[in-house]
């Protein structure tokens, strides 16, 4: 075994297994004197002090040369730069030693090396994503990838390699990178400590270099941080606070992001396509915060990877589930209850996570004694479960799935139910130091279901809509200077848009089916990352996506020049099974540049091109699942978005704050809009009900975060536009959609009284909705009625919406010996009972109470005066949350 | 069913202390120019038959519109027939010489301040009302506590999607209220067999039904006006509009033209 090998070897081991902070012994400072000291002396001497550990063999090492050194107050690095100048002997620090090697002489000709490898979390030997590594000397960084791997190119030499990673503590590593090497890292989780560095936002070093623009990243124990409404942390809600993302109202869990529609967003919960996301009429999201390990939102620029929608993609990773013990954590709500455990299944090697959550309304309601209450259902349930084998070192499995159901039941008379099923199977391998693959199959359905069972009027209406996925995406390290990326996914899509059946004979209704509703999308994609000079980054990628409407299905044709109406079809075309009906395809260019200026500033600037094959219509009036998702023929085009975006980058002097700031434009092609009709969800040929146009959306976006003491915070603030013009609405002229909100501020703080007592709050303040006023009123067969100008749709707003949350966290005594942790969770949510309007109704009101119905009979009118109301939700909600972990 | 799911939501206690509630409010809203609303109708039954004109008021005028009484109305159908009304009350304009007959369209024209105004409407056939029946019904979160009359009938035309309005007196009061614009189409279902009508009668009381056949155009208006005028002021009910008109010239309201039939049942 040759030396360097020796040498390898122990850096390798000890590399992995001591990971060693910033404060370490190379960087004590310490005061020296030399006189014609050998080397060999000049260690010893340096030895002796208790923090500097020296390891080496004096059999492979020359240290008989004699120096002369005299230094005050300097690093023992900087020692040891001055005495093994010119010597034969260079060192590199490994866990808390100081490994002396003989130098290896500098060729001419170096070659290059390729670093590797997994970098998990410490405790639990999960996966960490987004880790950026870091080198100095280099000013080169990287990031592991969405499966927690990573890969660094480096002509062979030392290095320092720093690791970043929200929530962890940072790390530094002296390296000797002479070949091929793979290292798998662990990160140990900060625990608050006052005056210590707690949270770093973005990572560290990672904003300044990375090419990323427009991304938000959140973890589950961040968001659990900050007041909840209901006490639940939500992770939809969560998001709705950042910059760029609007919200409809606050019922909703809709994510609007920058003048998008909420369809033109993609959710992947590990990876597969989640259609809809809401619990109980959108006052919730699926997403159970246990399960969850890691969010991010692209709102901005993408990688070429991504896609399918126009706007933004929310990609939601699952927990892997701990590999070296077993775990649980829960807590019991106001609202709902959930309960996560994981734990290894071979120790080190392979693990288990199952998650699960359901609210209980129902059961207080079961408890009430009156029949009318007790015989209504109202619940919703999650399971979350995944399984991850290492099977050897260089491949590795994940088999993951989510079940989540809602059911709304009256009186056995009325029924809807809803929910998603999400199942991936999932492959990493590693072919070499130079190329990584992922390989992914996916599967997803949502389906809903309408039942009423009331004498004649009975039937079941069910809708489904079905994603099938298979992914290959191949990750290679070209040279230190350029990644790629690229792959291939294939998208099977199945809509079942309405299957009506009668329950009985006797029913009224006929049964009634849609057709489906059948499309294949393909897409190929290269992505470069190029380290264009110290200070330049690229990233530029091209994805060509291929979409395919196929059969069986019906496309009806119409007289040319004529509005698309029933009573213009022409003719009805039919399909067979597979057969191709409809092409749409086209390239979708990504650029994102990173200028860095400073230590302290960087400059972004980005362009994207997407398009969107699949479209959903909304029909309903508070948040129910019958949102009809379809895909673009022959009649409907693809959207297509072309998006640019610049923004800047800086740290406070003492890096407590880190600002970003963005301005963006998007123009967004081949709209849609509504034309309202009765029974619209049934219609089979729904280009006569929309109208297509464009729209266009732009703003400012400020983010400001403080990391760093006993009071953290951010601050997100946008200032922003967004237009539709669309032939035949509003008689063409352009008009605000109702996610048009000039101002979004959201200011949210934390302060630690101490180690058990935290206090944080949430303070939101938004432009009040667009609407429509009423111009005048009159009068149709006795009904008053309300007249609108037809031409200034949504010309109005409602009045401003804000609201103060707070809430007060308080931990159990953290007991060494004790394994089960609980903590109290307090919240009220909008705190100063601020009636937020939602929207307005007009109406005749009756004795000048609102409550009372028009239209009921019993009641003695005394007065009748058509009004305008305001109507508005939560005006206070306090809720109580106790969380465990054992 | 008369209550949409929104409202059965906030049934529930617990939702409905922690959702808000109404409350009236003041809206600025300027003036107002007044615009020619028509609200017009001709049947087969026996004349006479009326036209009613009207403007729109100020958002916050006292009254919900203004008659019209300095309008010329002219009624005339496909086969040459032709009346000009007369004012017969505030607004009001008779129809009495003319017969709507089934298969016949028929032509309104409106002058009035230099404007003119017209609209025509295919007057369908209506199909037979076989029985009305009834059932009792307890007080539960869906439904109010009292007799409810399901209608059996004919379709008007079995070879097509055919259009209907039903109108529902009590003691030969017709309720017209807003959540009784009981309109539907026969395209979804397999007959009128046993349609329910979400209106509690009480005991003794006279059940009355009328069915009125509608053109394509005024089924459309009454599907608007009825989303409309229910609009429960959510974020999702679509972007409110006045109802598409058959009125040219950007008058408001509409005409029908309808055959009717109408049955009787006492609650027992």
């Amino acid at each position: 075994m040759s030396i360097r090998n020796i040498i390898l070897f122990v850096l390798g081991l000890s590399i992995t297994f001591i990971g060693k902070s910033q404060q370490s012994g190379i960087q004590k400072i310490i005061s020296v004197d030399f006189k014609n000291e050998s080397l060999k002396g000049a260690i010893r001497k340096l030895s002796k002090d208790p923090d500097i550990h020296f390891s080496y063999s004096e059999s492979l090492l020359n240290l008989e040369k004699r120096i002369s050194l005299s230094l005050k107050g300097v690093q023992v690095s900087q020692v040891l730069d001055k005495l093994f100048n010119g010597a034969n002997v260079s060192y590199a620090e490994v866990g808390d030693q100081i490994v002396l090697t003989r130098k290896i002489a500098t060729r001419k000709k170096t070659g290059f090396r390729t670093l590797s490898g997994f970098i998990s979390d410490r405790e639990t030997g999960e996966n960490l994503v987004g880790v950026s590594l870091f080198i100095a000397d280099k000013h080169l960084g990287v990031t592991t990838n969405e499966y927690g791997y990573y890969m660094f190119t480096l002509p062979e030499g030392e290095y320092t390699v720093s690791i970043n990673y929200l929530g962890y503590k940072s790390q530094q590593y002296k390296l000797l990178i002479n070949k091929d090497q793979r290292l798998d890292l662990t990160m140990e989780v900060t625990e608050f400590e006052l005056g210590e560095v707690v949270i770093q936002g973005q990572a560290e070093q990672d904003i300044l270099k990375s090419t990323s623009m427009g991304q938000v990243r959140l973890t589950p124990k961040e968001l659990g941080e900050y007041p909840a409404f209901f006490g639940e942390p939500d992770i939809v809600r969560g998001l709705q606070q950042y910059a760029g993302v609007q919200t409809v109202n606050e019922a909703s869990n809709g994510l609007y992001v920058r003048g998008s529609p909420w369809d033109q967003t993609l959710i992947q919960l590990d990876e597969a396509t989640v259609f809809n996301v809401s619990h109980m009429g959108g006052l919730f999201s699926v997403f159970n915060p246990d399960a969850v390990q890691n969010v991010k939102l692209y709102k901005g620029s993408m990688p070429a990877a991504l896609g399918g929608r126009l706007s933004s993609v929310l990609d939601i990773r699952m927990k892997e589930g701990n590999k070296y013990k077993f775990s649980g954590a829960g807590g019991i709500g106001t609202l709902a209850s959930r309960l996560f455990f994981e734990g290894p299944i071979k120790k080190g090697k392979s693990s288990f996570m199952i998650s699960g959550r359901r609210s209980y309304l129902d059961l207080i309601l079961k408890n009430i004694n009156d029949e009318d209450v007790r015989s209504n259902e109202l619940y919703f349930i999650d399971l979350n479960g995944k399984f991850n084998i290492e099977v050897n070192k260089n491949n590795r499995l994940f088999i993951s799935g989510y079940w989540g159901r809602d059911r709304l039941e009256l009186q056995n008379t009325f029924g809807v139910n809803w929910g998603n099923k999400n199942g991936t199977l999932r492959w990493n391998h590693i072919f070499n130091q130079n190329l990584f693959l992922n390989t992914s199959l996916l599967a997803s359905s949502f389906d809903y279901q309408y039942t009423a069972d009331d004498n004649n009027n009975n039937f079941k209406w069910n809708g489904r809509f079905n994603a099938y996925n298979a992914r290959l995406d191949f990750y290679r390290f070209v040279s230190p200077r350029w990644q790629a990326d690229f792959g291939y996914h294939i998208n099977y899509f199945q809509f079942f848009p309405i299957k009506i059946r009668p329950l009985s004979e006797k029913s009224l209704i006929d049964p009634f089916d849609l057709t489906e509703n059948n499309a294949l999308e393909h897409s190929w994609y290269l992505q470069n990352d190029l380290k264009l000079s110290e200070r330049l980054t690229a990233s530029i990628g091209l994805r060509y996506s291929l979409f395919q409407n196929v059969g069986p299905g019906e496309i009806f044709t119409y007289e040319e020049g004529l509005p698309k109406s029933n009573a213009t079809i022409v003719d009805t075309l039919r399909f067979d099974s597979w057969e191709k009906i409809t092409n749409y395809h086209g390239f979708e260019p990504r650029l994102a540049i990173n200028y860095e200026i400073d230590s302290r500033h960087a400059l972004k600037a980005s362009y994207i091109k997407t398009r969107q094959y699949l479209h959903a219509a909304t029909t309903s009036s508070s948040g129910l699942p019958n949102d009809r998702w379809f895909a673009s023929n022959f009649h409907i085009k693809p959207q297509i978005a072309d998006q640019v975006s610049i923004g800047v980058v800086r740290k406070s002097p003492q890096k407590k704050f880190l600002g970003l700031l963005e301005i963006y434009y998007k123009y967004m092609q081949n709209q849609l809009d509504f034309r309202l009709e009765n029974n619209a969800l049934l219609r089979p040929n729904l280009e006569t009900l929309f109208l297509a146009g464009k729209a266009w959306s732009y703003g400012v976006e400020l983010s400001l975060e403080k990391t760093i003491g006993k009071t953290i915070g951010r601050l997100n603030y946008t200032l922003s536009k967004s237009q539709r013009k669309i032939d035949g609405i509003n008689e063409g002229r352009s008009y605000s959609p109702v996610y048009d909100r000039r101002h979004d501020l959201s200011i949210q703080l934390i302060h630690r009284f101490n180690r058990r007592i935290t206090l944080s709050n949430n303070w939101v303040y938004v432009s009040g909705r667009p609407i429509s006023l009423p111009v005048g009123k009159y009068e149709i067969q006795g009904i008053p009625v309300i007249q609108y100008d037809n031409a200034s749709r949504n010309k109005d707003r409602l009045r401003p919406y804000h609201r103060l949350d707070i809430s007060l966290e308080i931990k159990g005594k953290n007991k060494k010996q004790r394994r089960w942790h609980g903590s109290w969770n307090f919240s009220l949510y909008n705190v100063y009972f601020r009636k937020n309007p939602i929207g307005h109704r007009f109406r005749n009101v009756i004795n000048g109470d609102v409550s009372i119905d028009e239209d009921d009979p019993d009641v003695v009118v005394e007065s009748k005066k058509f009004q305008a109301t305001e109507i508005f939700l939560f005006r206070f909600v306090p809720s109580v949350t106790y969380n465990f972990k054992f | 069913m008369k209550k949409s799911l929104f409202n059965i939501l906030l049934v529930f206690p617990l939702i409905c202390a922690l959702y808000g509630c109404e409350e009236t409010t003041e809206l600025k809203i300027g003036k107002n120019v007044p615009v020619l609303v028509v609200d017009g109708l001709i049947t087969d039954d026996a004349p006479p038959y009326f036209i009613k004109l009207s403007t729109t008021t100020d958002f916050n005028d006292e009254l919900n519109g203004k008659a019209v009484n300095d309008a010329q109305v002219r009624l005339s159908d496909n086969t040459g027939q032709e009346e000009t009304l007369v004012l017969d009350g505030e607004g009001l304009y008779k129809i009495s010489e003319i017969n709507g007959i089934p298969g016949r369209t028929y032509f309104l024209e409106i002058n009035w301040q230099g404007k003119t105004y017209t609209s025509s409407d295919l007057l369908h056939p209506v199909g037979d009302i076989d029985s009305l029946n009834y059932r009792f019904r307890e007080e539960s979160i869906i439904y109010d506590e009292g007799y409810f009359v399901s209608y059996f009938g004919e379709k008007s035309n079995p070879e097509s999607i055919n259009y209907y309005r039903w109108i529902i007196s009590k003691n030969n009061e017709p309720q017209t209220l807003r959540s009784e614009l009981i309109v539907d189409s026969d395209e979804f279902v397999n007959g009128l067999r046993g349609l329910e009508f979400d209106f509690p009668f009480n005991l003794n009381d006279t059940a009355s039904v009328a069915v009125y056949s509608l053109s394509k155009p005024v089924f459309d208006y009454y599907s608007a006006l009825f989303l409309l005028v229910n609009n429960d002021g959510g974020v999702f009910s679509v972007s409110p509009e006045n109802p598409p008109s058959n009125i040219t010239n950007g008058a408001l309201g509409f005409f029908q033209a309808s055959s009717v039939k109408s049955d009787t049942v006492i609650i027992k």
